[in-house]
């Protein structure tokens, strides 16, 4: 009796997995339609070691099958809504389709019959992206942040961790934020960020040794805001930004972040100095960025408006009268000084305003986002990826990657080839990662969302996730011993002339 | 056999009081259930990676099978029955049986403004729940503490409760090492467990898997210890729950000898304890009522309340104000209602803002204010069924957001159990947009939205931005005509009072009652005749009634002295006249 009933076990085993990889035979095809699928992964271009892309389907249908094949061969077949594809079998498929094309058939069964939908189609880069994506997930509130994390995402297998969270230091009278983490160079050695009110201070990492110091000095308007390391010096240039916030009444932005004063700052690490960079009283200079050879700084700086008795509070009235322009000074590492300003991309004159200056690998491009007023593009909806060819000085949007939404926040990949940012696009309020390809011929292709492993919580989860930022290894510490670095008092910093 | 009768009468006892407080409190049980919502991944990421995570979950389970307060009324009955039960079988059919379940439900009836601002979830649920597992598990080592495997028991539980019931499982490690230590058994044995799993196990875990919790807050998993600071008192008889039954199985077989006073005492203190830590606030109660009322548009239920109180908080004043504004006779009838500005009564630090910020900027027209406040009181404490159901009308309404976006809120508010028809409503106005002119709140929306565009600082008070948001108004008409004017009239604004007046009589109809006595007032006041006999005609001629009673009221009140004597003569026959709030109420607090 007992081996009967395991050989009927066995059976039904075999049985069932003969059954679930096989594609319906009888499938009715050519069904017009392509089947609809949350993220939307059709035509893109992704690199051929990134995690699969799982997807639900949202066509109608009680049962469905998926099928992808490969041009150079391989076939993956998943059964269910929500397509998971097995990790090892993805790898598998995509290394062996380099820069070759994946057709995804979706058979859906319709009142008892099997219906194949139109095929679509994805492409495998055979440029690699960068192993990991460090990104902060939060809620999309506005002053109240009582939870929310800094996470890392292994973009190869799709492994994400808990890098920092901010109940590591709970304090229900007092919140603790983190923000603007950056690495040196795509590396994990050396970075920084920052952590304000409970224990604030900005977390400087190099190497073993980590400090938190506070970078505010009684000649500077602010602690240390976006952050840009020179990529071969010890030294870190700041924006320091004195910044109010506003919430509209009925706009569809519902809320405006301004700068009614900043400046930038230079950190040398080695001496714990502070030093003026740039600090024009009537213009406003944010969000810096080195080029690659660490000889140029590029960042955004606006013209104070021309209103009467300019004021913090004023600007809520002239707030979309600021333009900013992509500006940049050189560098001598030399004698470490830094020459005049001067403008690569005049949006003003255009009443426009360009943010978050990124210059690639190579050093060609320069990667900004282009909306039509202020500072912080993720709340403007008409916020859009732009690149300036700087070898040409041709200026031209990322018209494949942009979307009708804010699309805003965004870097380079180590390679050059891949550039990630951030996107409103799918519901005008929860950000999300977005990737896309940028060719050799610098044009950008369709872009497709971080995905997550069940591909329901990709879409239905109500967090956002920002500052996205590459690196090609781990980040070396633990939450524990980032917490207990961030338990340290702050070194104060000292102003030099 | 005597103490086992005493046991039954008093956890009848008991049960008939916490049906009579939970009647009572039935809008508290409505709000629990408005503030909670279907654990989801979300849950998971925040508060689910947490040692004790089976407490929160199952008492937001709970709480959600409970959308009318008769439901939670009888699962928070069943709860207190079975910790009664549970209790008696760990340490014996005695009165002392009863205190766990006694504190919990003291805790339970303390619960006062604070649960607007609560961090925990399943409140209502959950520490009744985490005494009832530790129990259960104190049980299991008692059925089995003759054998050789009792003590293995006692070691999984020391081991693997923690992670999932929190300080539960410390408490019932406590309670099994207790017992076994008093009843003899292997004394050094226990005492080993009782350092090991009570002391070490919590570090054990922090150390290993919670690693991104707080290890200042391992001992306090399980309890709503995100709530502690600053309420001590309200978790007193939690802490004393947790005494009580790591203690009570120890004391299974002592027997003190009976005496007649003692159920007496016994009822006595029960009684003083239960009246001591209910938060018996009558405004919090209507306050609740009114938003209750509010949200079912039970207006006439609202003004109802708001007689109830002769000193009512202003969040009671504006919850009333909507009830007249969508009746029709805001400035009509405003002033016949108490008018005051009581504080909220909590030793919590609660802003008007988290109380009614949400809803009342919702029923004023400030939507993007409503979604912004439903998604900081998110982030600040927790997401809630109400928080998303307020977000997903503001999606829908503005008619500007993404659908997706309203898609994606009715289908989190979809996985509540008892939800399903609220999201078909809704569904049905995302499918068909026709439909969103028969509902109610958006047609009163289309009225209130009808204003000029501005930008206002990060954090203000409700009541403050509101009457500012209307007295700003450039060109109001028809409803924001008259929120205009009750604003201006709130805030005893003359000049602003009169460029509204001058509107309305540009518009031409009938002068509402108080704008009418406003204006004769304001005129009077300002020594202009012209004024005076042009608001008197505007009212019907000095033989009009308004008119008539103004000359009477002011040539008593140039006779009148002795303020608080006069205040509440004058309160007698002109309480229900904006003369009174203007000449008597003082001092309101409305920023």
């Amino acid at each position: 009796m007992r081996r009967l009933c395991f050989g009927f076990l066995v059976l039904a085993a075999l049985l069932a997995v003969s059954c679930g990889k096989k594609v319906p035979a009888a499938a009715v095809s050519g069904a017009p339609e392509a089947a609809a699928i949350s993220p939307d992964y059709a035509d893109v271009v992704f690199p051929y070691n990134f995690q699969p892309l799982n997807f639900n389907i949202l066509s109608p249908g009680d049962k469905f099958i998926t099928r992808v094949t490969g041009a150079n061969g391989g076939e993956i077949v998943v059964r269910g809504a929500a397509v998971r594809f097995p990790l090892r079998a993805w790898k598998q498929l995509t290394d062996a389709n380099r820069d070759a094309d994946l057709t995804y058939t979706v058979y859906a069964r319709r009142n008892g019959r099997w219906t194949q939908l139109a095929d679509f189609k994805n492409h495998v880069s055979s440029d690699p992206i960068d192993e990991y994506l460090t990104y902060r997930l939060l809620a999309p509130s506005y002053e109240f942040y009582t939870a929310f994390q800094i996470r890392q995402r292994n973009l190869t297998t799709g492994r994400d961790r808990e890098v920092y969270n901010n109940r590591m230091h709970y304090n229900p009278r007092e919140q603790q934020c983190m923000n603007c983490h950056q690495f040196r160079n795509y590396r994990t050695e050396d970075w920084q960020m920052h952590i304000r009110q409970v224990l604030g201070g900005t977390l400087i990492i190099t190497g073993d040794e980590a400090r938190k110091v506070n970078l505010k000095t009684d000649r500077t308007i602010s602690a240390g805001v976006y952050p840009a390391w020179h990529p071969t010096e010890n030294m870190i240039v700041y924006s320091v930004n004195r910044t109010r916030q506003f919430f509209h009444e009925k706009n569809i932005h519902k809320l405006e972040v301004q700068d009614p004063a900043s400046d930038l700052i230079a950190y040398d690490i080695d001496r714990n100095e502070v030093r003026k960079v740039a600090g024009d009283p009537l213009a406003f200079e944010t969000f810096p960025a080195w080029s690659p050879d660490g000889r140029t700084l590029y960042f955004s700086s606006a013209q104070q408006p021309d209103v009467a008795q300019f004021s913090s509070d004023s600007i809520a009235i002239c707030f979309d009268k600021i333009y900013y322009d992509i500006v940049r000074m050189s560098y001598d590492p030399e004698t470490k000084a830094f020459g005049a300003p001067e403008t690569v991309y005049d949006a003003q004159s255009q009443e426009l305003s360009a943010q978050v200056p990124r210059i690639s690998p190579d050093g060609r491009y320069l990667l900004f986002s282009l909306g039509e007023y202020g500072t912080f593009h993720i709340w403007h909806r008409g916020s859009d990826l732009w690149v300036q060819d700087l070898a040409t000085g041709a200026s031209y949007p990322l018209a494949e990657a942009n979307s009708d939404d804010a699309d805003s926040y965004h870097n380079w990949a180590s390679g050059g080839r891949w550039i990630v940012f951030t996107s409103r696009r799918d519901d005008g309020l929860f950000t999300r990662t977005y990737f896309t390809y940028f060719d050799r011929d610098g044009k950008a292709h369709k872009a497709f969302m971080l995905p997550n492993t069940d591909p329901a919580e990709t879409y239905d989860r109500v967090l956002s996730y920002n500052v996205p930022e590459f690196t090609v290894e781990p980040i070396r510490q633990s939450v524990k011993t980032l917490s207990h670095y961030i338990s340290q008092p702050a070194l104060q910093a000292t102003y030099a002339e | 056999m005597k103490s086992e009768k005493w046991f039954r009468w008093g956890a009848a006892a008991l049960l008939v009081v916490a049906l009579a407080l939970l009647v009572l409190k039935d809008d508290v049980l409505a709000k629990m259930y408005a503030l909670s919502l279907w654990p989801d991944m979300t849950f998971y990421l925040t508060s689910g990676l947490q040692p004790g995570v089976l407490l929160p979950v199952l008492g937001s389970v709970l709480t959600q099978l409970c959308p009318r307060p008769w439901m939670a009324t009888v699962l928070i009955l069943g709860s207190l029955a079975a910790l009664m039960l549970l209790c008696s079988k760990v340490s014996g059919r005695r009165l002392r049986a009863l205190l766990p379940a006694l504190l919990v439900f003291c805790f339970l009836c303390g619960l006062d403004y604070a649960v607007y601002a609560m961090r925990a979830q399943g409140l209502l649920f959950s520490q009744t729940l985490g005494l009832c597992f530790a129990l259960l598990l104190v049980r299991g080592w008692q059925r089995i503490e003759n054998k050789t495997w009792a003590r293995l028991y006692a070691n999984l539980v020391g081991m693997f409760a923690y992670p999932l019931i929190g300080v539960y499982g410390i408490v019932a490690t406590l309670a099994i090492c207790l017992e076994a230590l008093c009843e003899g058994k292997r004394r050094w044995d226990y005492l080993v467990s009782l350092l090991v799993y009570g002391a070490l196990m919590p570090y054990v875990w922090a150390a290993g898997i919670f690693t991104h919790i707080d290890a200042r807050y391992t001992w306090y998993a399980g309890l709503p210890y995100m709530d502690f600071v600053g309420h001590g008192v309200r978790f007193v008889p939690l802490a004393l729950a947790l005494a009580c039954t790591a203690l009570l199985p120890a004391l299974r077989s002592w027997e003190p000898k009976p005496r007649a006073w003692q159920p007496v005492a016994a009822a006595l203190a029960a009684g003083l304890c239960v009246w001591g830590f209910t938060f018996w606030n009558a405004n919090f109660h209507l306050e609740l009522a009114m938003e209750r009322a509010a949200e079912q548009h039970d207006w006439e239920k609202v003004l109802r309340c708001a007689r109830r109180s002769e000193h009512p908080t202003r969040v009671m004043v504006m919850y009333r104000n909507v009830a007249l504004m969508y009746r029709g006779e805001l400035c009509s009838a405003m002033f016949t209602y108490p008018n005051d500005s009581v504080p909220i009564d909590t030793p919590s630090q609660i802003s008007q803002t988290e109380v009614c910020g949400v809803p009342v900027f919702f029923y004023n027209g400030l939507i993007n204010y409503s979604a912004r406040w439903a998604w900081e009181m998110s982030m600040m404490f927790q997401r809630t069924l109400e928080r998303y159901k307020y977000l997903a009308k503001v999606a829908l309404f503005t008619g500007q957001e993404n659908p997706a976006l309203v898609r994606k809120y009715l289908d989190i508010i979809g996985t509540c159990p008892f939800e399903g028809k609220w999201v078909r409503k809704y569904r049905g106005y995302l499918e068909d947009p026709s439909l969103l002119a028969q509902d109610e709140e958006y047609r009163m929306f289309l009225l209130l939205d009808n204003f000029e565009e501005n930008r206002r600082p990060s954090s203000e008070v409700v009541e403050n931005t509101l009457l500012t948001h209307y007295t700003i108004q450039p060109d109001p008409h028809g409803t924001m005509l008259q929120l205009a004017l009750a604003a201006a009239m709130t805030r005893k604004d003359i000049d602003t009072f009169w460029y509204y007046y001058d509107r309305l009589r540009a518009e031409g109809g009938k002068i509402p009652r108080h704008v009418g006595e406003a204006a004769i007032l304001f005129a009077y006041i300002e020594r202009n005749q012209d004024a005076v006999d042009a608001v008197a005609q505007d009212l019907g001629g000095v033989n009009s009634l308004t008119v008539q009673r103004f000359i009477q009221f002011s040539g008593e009140a140039s006779r009148a002295s002795g303020e608080a004597a006069v205040a509440e003569a004058f309160k007698e026959r002109y309480g229900d006249t904006y003369w009174y709030y203007s000449s008597f109420v003082k001092s309101l607090t409305t920023d």
